[in-house]
């Protein structure tokens, strides 16, 4: 056969496969379309979030939840341990056994697992009460949307400065139509200037951390008198971009092939096991036709019990309000304890005799928006799927050699 | 306390109005509303100014001054208004000769509109031939009879309601949103200094309560007049007639076609500023207005009717489902699409008024109607001149986008949206982004919307939140239904409860529609506010 | 009842005589008369090419990852050219907004069709069709108001 180990889908999950499989031995292809949601990632590692409990004690809680992926995993310590490795081996920072503190985009306090390291670095947790952290204004959209970051910092640290500063990084008026991406690009090529300008900033405010959109595409630390740590990004994401950057790398360095372009059943490569981490509906692994389907291979696709998203009265599957709990954003694929997609008949799924699994949020269950696990999960679930991948595929070989 | 000639409840398209050219006429007038301009039926409307063509053939009077009328509003704001050619395609019944009579039969009504067309622009009608009809419009199904064109127009209704309500403060009237009427109550005495009997208005607003009182009352407030009317000791009765809209996510076409429904009504999908409407429904409501809400019979009732016309409607991708009331004229026995769409002025007595009923297109002429009863119960009040005076930014031709996105720095594209919002206001609007840099800055992409512009809106439009600059700016009204910019705008306001108010306005909409595209950006907005965002921990320190 | 026959009679009259000599009198019909109506405020037909391209237009959900990869970015006015996300979510919605428009669609001269915005697109939302709609209508539109 070609090729052992087939991933489709290159975002997290299927990175993470590809690598566990890679790492168990198998030889890997994996084949991607192009970026999906994990190019939109903000730069945290969601694992799970019930509280402020401990991650694993967390990720138990989250695993209850019915449908939710983690209740299949033999082993959740195991693949929780495994997950957050290949992320830390991606860069990814945090203490690990509890949960990360991050400052959100919209001011509120927002949990992570790990997260990128000079995101993970301002942890709200490692701040003093009588800190006073200040969000830097540079222009445009990004100085208005600080106002509500910094109304959210002062509200967790009384005595944060009452506005963000202003960095005279920027002097045309035009900058104002600078989005965050485009000052990553800025700060790359001008890191002194700013460093002079948050030097200013801070001598003229007392400000003890500063809080920057971005440090660049290629972060490296800033000398401005006090910490500065890079704030988590809303779309569009630079830690997305560095990550999606990061994971090709990654590949490559283990040898993993890579190839990019849609793939069909007509044209799928010969393969022992297949990988699915297509993603949802970003991603493009999920339809919501008449029925929810996954769209490579046609397998069903469930919204909790249902396998339809039109709802009849009383059956919704999206609450009224926009923060309520929707099972439709949980759909996907089910899968078996391995972590096998599942057919129609509630049976292990395979591809022309090879087994099927399944990772991301191509996996129905969880909500990536309720603290039920992001990435961290795509991470945990990909390298759990990649491993039994691998051991199927070794497992055969062994026994036929 | 305050006294004034008139108080003025409701302010949709009818009470603003009201307001205006009372304010015009000299009268000191207050104009109070519950919620927002625009937030009652005047805003969940098709949008359109039309010269009401339905009745030609047995009320021609009415025709004549619809097309008079919508040519006042195209001359007073000229800047709101867009054509919408329409297709009217005629299709097979199986007979023949009859086909070829009913679209000879169309043809010439149509010719006989012609006739009033000039009074607002319009263009005359033509007669197409199947071939010719998908030439011009592919899209419609193979094997028509034929085809006949002719045109209205387009508003932005929430604009509409808010240039008059800012008319009218210019003139002097008090204006007052997010203010309910608490009491309305006659006083039998008369006033010693004025010799004027006066009504005593309870007024609940954001500063707290009030009293005033008023000479004339004038009650305006559509679906819920009768309520009103009941609190100044009247009855009236309304037919109250829900209509669902759906908008789709762009023009599928520049021209409006109709189609004909399940049960043989009309139905159109119309193209509408940057988007496409596909409209409308018509039943008899009961509950409360302002818990208006979509069922998925009635979208697809309405893609079914378009789809039998214009097939490719099932791909496009759905933005929003939305629901209005109409306050119809009470009468008991027809069919709701045959009630008649007059308007009524009711005289309670004591200088108490209602008016019901109506067309979006006819609010001047009403208000001209009613102005001119309160002007004659006050004896006081000189001459309608809403006809001829410019709406604010109707005074002159925009300047062109490419000169104010050159002149203030901004992008072409919301310079261009500026400009059909705020017409000869634009260059005021964005001189804000002179003195404030950050907001030249685009907020919302996709309907072109700078900071500047909602700061304009807060400052100088009465818009008191996010709900209300929606209204005015078109604020998450366009292809990410907020993904993008409910987060700026709030932090714009420094206030995170009104981004959740938005979100869930704009959540009701898509529920009945979440498919597809819709859903991808659905999934996009879940995690922008509550992934990454975290809205649902907001005031909260877990980790203390 | 007086009055409904009336009007019923004149319709008659204007169906038997007034339309067929106007008709003989006319000079644009049709598709002609309709273009001469509609086209000068751009509003313009959309061919079946174009519907069908149309159709696909909608994917997408304004993440903002193909502006961050454009070349053009950089090295243009940012009131000028946007980037590519603009195209698919404001400039292609509608035509008679594209007159507004040419200096960011003079811009897409220097678009190489370097792949980059498409390839970065999750949503598959192919820009380039796009790139190559608004100016080929933009260019109708043009056409014909001359």
């Amino acid at each position: 056969m070609a090729v052992e180990v087939l991933v489709i889908g290159g975002g997290m999950a299927g990175t993470a496969a590809a690598l566990a499989a890679r790492s168990a031995g198998a030889s890997v292809l994996l084949v991607s379309r192009g970026p999906g949601a994990t190019a939109l990632s903000s730069g945290a590692a969601d694992v799970a979030a019930a509280g402020d409990a401990p991650l694993l004690e967390a990720a138990r809680t989250v695993a209850r939840r019915p449908g939710h992926p983690y209740a299949l995993l033999a082993d959740l310590d195991g693949a929780l341990r495994e997950g957050l490795l290949l992320l830390r081996a991606l860069g990814y920072a945090g203490p690990g056994e509890r949960n990360l503190w991050l400052l959100s985009p919209l001011g509120c306090p927002k949990p992570a697992a790990l997260a990128q390291p000079f995101i993970a670095a301002g942890d709200l947790r490692a701040l003093s009460r009588d800190a006073r952290p200040a969000v830097v204004a540079l222009a445009g959209a990004q100085a208005i949307e600080a106002r509500l970051q910094q109304a959210g910092l002062r509200r967790l640290f009384p005595q944060a400065p009452e506005r963000p500063l202003a960095a005279d990084f920027y002097t045309q008026r035009t900058d104002a139509l600078r989005g965050v991406p485009e000052m990553a690009a800025d700060l790359d090529a001008r890191r002194e200037r700013l460093a002079d300008a948050l030097r200013r900033a801070v001598r003229n405010s007392g400000a003890t951390h500063l809080l920057l959109p971005t440090m660049g595409l290629e972060p490296e630390p800033i000398d401005a008198g006090v910490p500065v740590f890079e704030l988590l990004g809303a779309p569009p994401s630079v830690p997305g971009l560095r990550l999606q950057r990061q994971l090709v790398k990654a590949l490559q360095a283990t040898g993993v092939e890579l190839r990019l372009g849609e793939i069909t059943p007509a044209d799928v490569p010969e393969a022992g096991a297949m990988v699915l981490a297509t993603g949802r509906f970003i991603g493009g692994g999920i339809r919501s036709g008449a029925t929810l389907t996954e769209t490579v291979f046609a397998l069903p696709a469930y919204a909790g019990e249902r396998r339809s998203l039109p709802a009849l009265p009383g059956e919704e599957l999206f609450a009224v309000k926009a923060a309520g709990r929707h099972a439709g954003f949980a759909a996907g694929l089910r899968i078996g304890p391995d972590l096998r997609a599942l057919d129609a008949h509630g049976r292990p799924a395979f591809f022309k005799a090879a087994p099927l699994f399944a990772a991301g949020a191509v996996v129905g269950g969880y909500d990536q928006s309720r603290d039920e696990g992001g990435l961290g999960a795509a991470a945990i679930l990909g390298a759990a799927a990649g491993h039994n991948a691998a051991a199927a595929v070794l497992g055969a070989r062994r026994a036929s050699a | 306390m305050k006294s004034f000639d008139l108080l003025v409840i409701g302010g949709g398209v009818n009470g603003t109005g009201i307001a205006r050219d009372a304010a015009m006429r000299g009268l000191s007038t207050c104009l109070v509303e519950k919620k927002d301009f625009a937030a009652g039926s005047s805003g969940a409307n098709s949008g359109m100014i039309h010269g009401g063509a339905r009745y030609l053939l047995f009320d021609a009077k009415v025709t004549r001054l619809s097309c008079l009328d919508s040519g006042y509003i195209q001359r007073i704001a000229p800047h709101l208004l867009f054509r919408i050619p329409f297709l009217i395609p005629v299709l097979p019944s199986g007979h023949e000769l009859f086909d070829q009579a009913y679209l000879y039969g169309v043809e010439c009504y149509f010719e006989e509109y012609d006739r009033y067309q000039p009074l607002k622009n319009g263009k005359p009608h033509t007669r197409l031939s199947d071939q010719e009809l998908h030439e011009l419009e592919p899209g419609v199904v193979q094997g028509t009879v034929g085809a006949v064109s002719m045109d209205e127009y387009g508003i932005d209704p929430f604009r509409l309601c808010t240039l008059n309500a800012r008319s009218a403060a210019e003139h002097g009237a008090d204006v007052r949103t997010h203010t309910q009427v608490t009491r309305l109550q006659r006083q039998d005495d008369i006033d010693s200094d004025s010799h004027y009997q006066y009504w005593r208005v309870g007024l609940e607003g954001p500063s707290g309560s009030e009293e005033a009182r008023a000479r004339v009352v004038f009650n305006a407030a559509g679906p819920w007049a009768p309520k009103i009317a009941a609190l100044g000791g009247a009855e009236l009765k309304i037919r109250p007639g829900k209509g669902v809209h759906v908008t789709l996510d762009r023009r599928l076409s520049n021209y409006g076609i109709v189609c004909r429904a399940i049960d043989g009504r009309d139905v159109f999908v119309m193209p509408h500023e940057d988007s496409c409407i596909i409209g409308t429904t018509d039943d008899d409501f009961y509950g409360d207005p302002d818990e208006l809400s979509v069922s998925q019979d009635e979208v697809e009732y309405l893609l079914q009717a378009v789809e039998r016309t214009f097939p490719s409607v099932r791909q496009a991708r759905i933005l929003r489902a939305w629901a209005g009331v109409r306050p119809t004229l009470w009468q008991y026995g027809p069919l709701e699409d045959r009630l008649s769409r007059d308007h009524k002025i009711y005289d309670h007595g004591g200088g108490f008024f209602s008016i019901v009923g109506g067309k979006l297109a006819s609010f001047r002429a009403m208000a001209e109607e009613a102005v001119d009863t309160v002007s004659r119960a006050l004896s006081k009040g000189g001459r309608c001149e809403t006809h001829k005076t410019p709406l604010p930014g109707g005074e002159a031709p925009a300047p062109a986008a490419e000169e104010l996105s050159r002149q203030h720095d901004v992008p072409a594209f919301a310079a261009a949206r500026i400009a059909y919002r705020h017409g000869a206001e634009a260059p005021r609007v964005l001189a804000l982004a002179d003195e404030r840099p950050e907001l030249r800055a685009l907020c919302c992409p996709c309907e072109g919307v700078t900071f500047a512009e909602l700061e304009f809106a807060r400052t100088r439009e009465f818009a008191a939140g996010l709900l209300d600059l929606r209204r005015r700016c078109r604020l998450a009204m366009g292809v990410c239904q907020g993904a993008r910019c409910i987060g700026p705008a709030a932090a714009l306001l420094e206030d995170l409860s009104q981004a959740r108010e938005l979100l869930d306005e704009r959540w009701k909409g898509q529920r009945p529609v979440l498919a597809g595209d819709g859903l991808a950006q659905a999934e996009l907005l879940q995690s922008t506010y509550f992934g990454v965002g975290a809205l649902q921990n907001e005031g909260t320190a877990p980790w203390r | 009842m007086m009055r409904r026959l009336l009007a019923l009679a004149f319709l008659a009259w204007r169906a038997v005589v007034l339309h067929p000599l106007r008709a003989l009198l006319a000079g644009e019909r049709g598709k002609q008369r309709f273009l001469h109506n509609y086209a000068p405020e751009a509003l313009v037909p959309y061919s079946a090419a174009d519907r069908a391209a149309l159709l696909r237009f909608s994917g997408c959900i304004q993440c903002g990852l193909c502006d961050a990869v454009c070349p053009l970015m950089p090295q243009l006015p940012l009131t000028e050219w946007r980037g590519p996300s603009l195209f698919a979510v404001a400039y292609s919605r509608a035509t008679p907004e594209l007159p507004n428009l040419r200096t960011p669609l003079r811009h897409l001269d220097r678009c190489g069709t370097c792949r980059a915005c498409q390839d970065a697109c999750p949503r598959a939302v192919p820009l380039l069709d796009i790139f190559a709609f608004t100016r080929r209508k933009l260019a109708e539109v043009d056409g014909m108001r001359s």
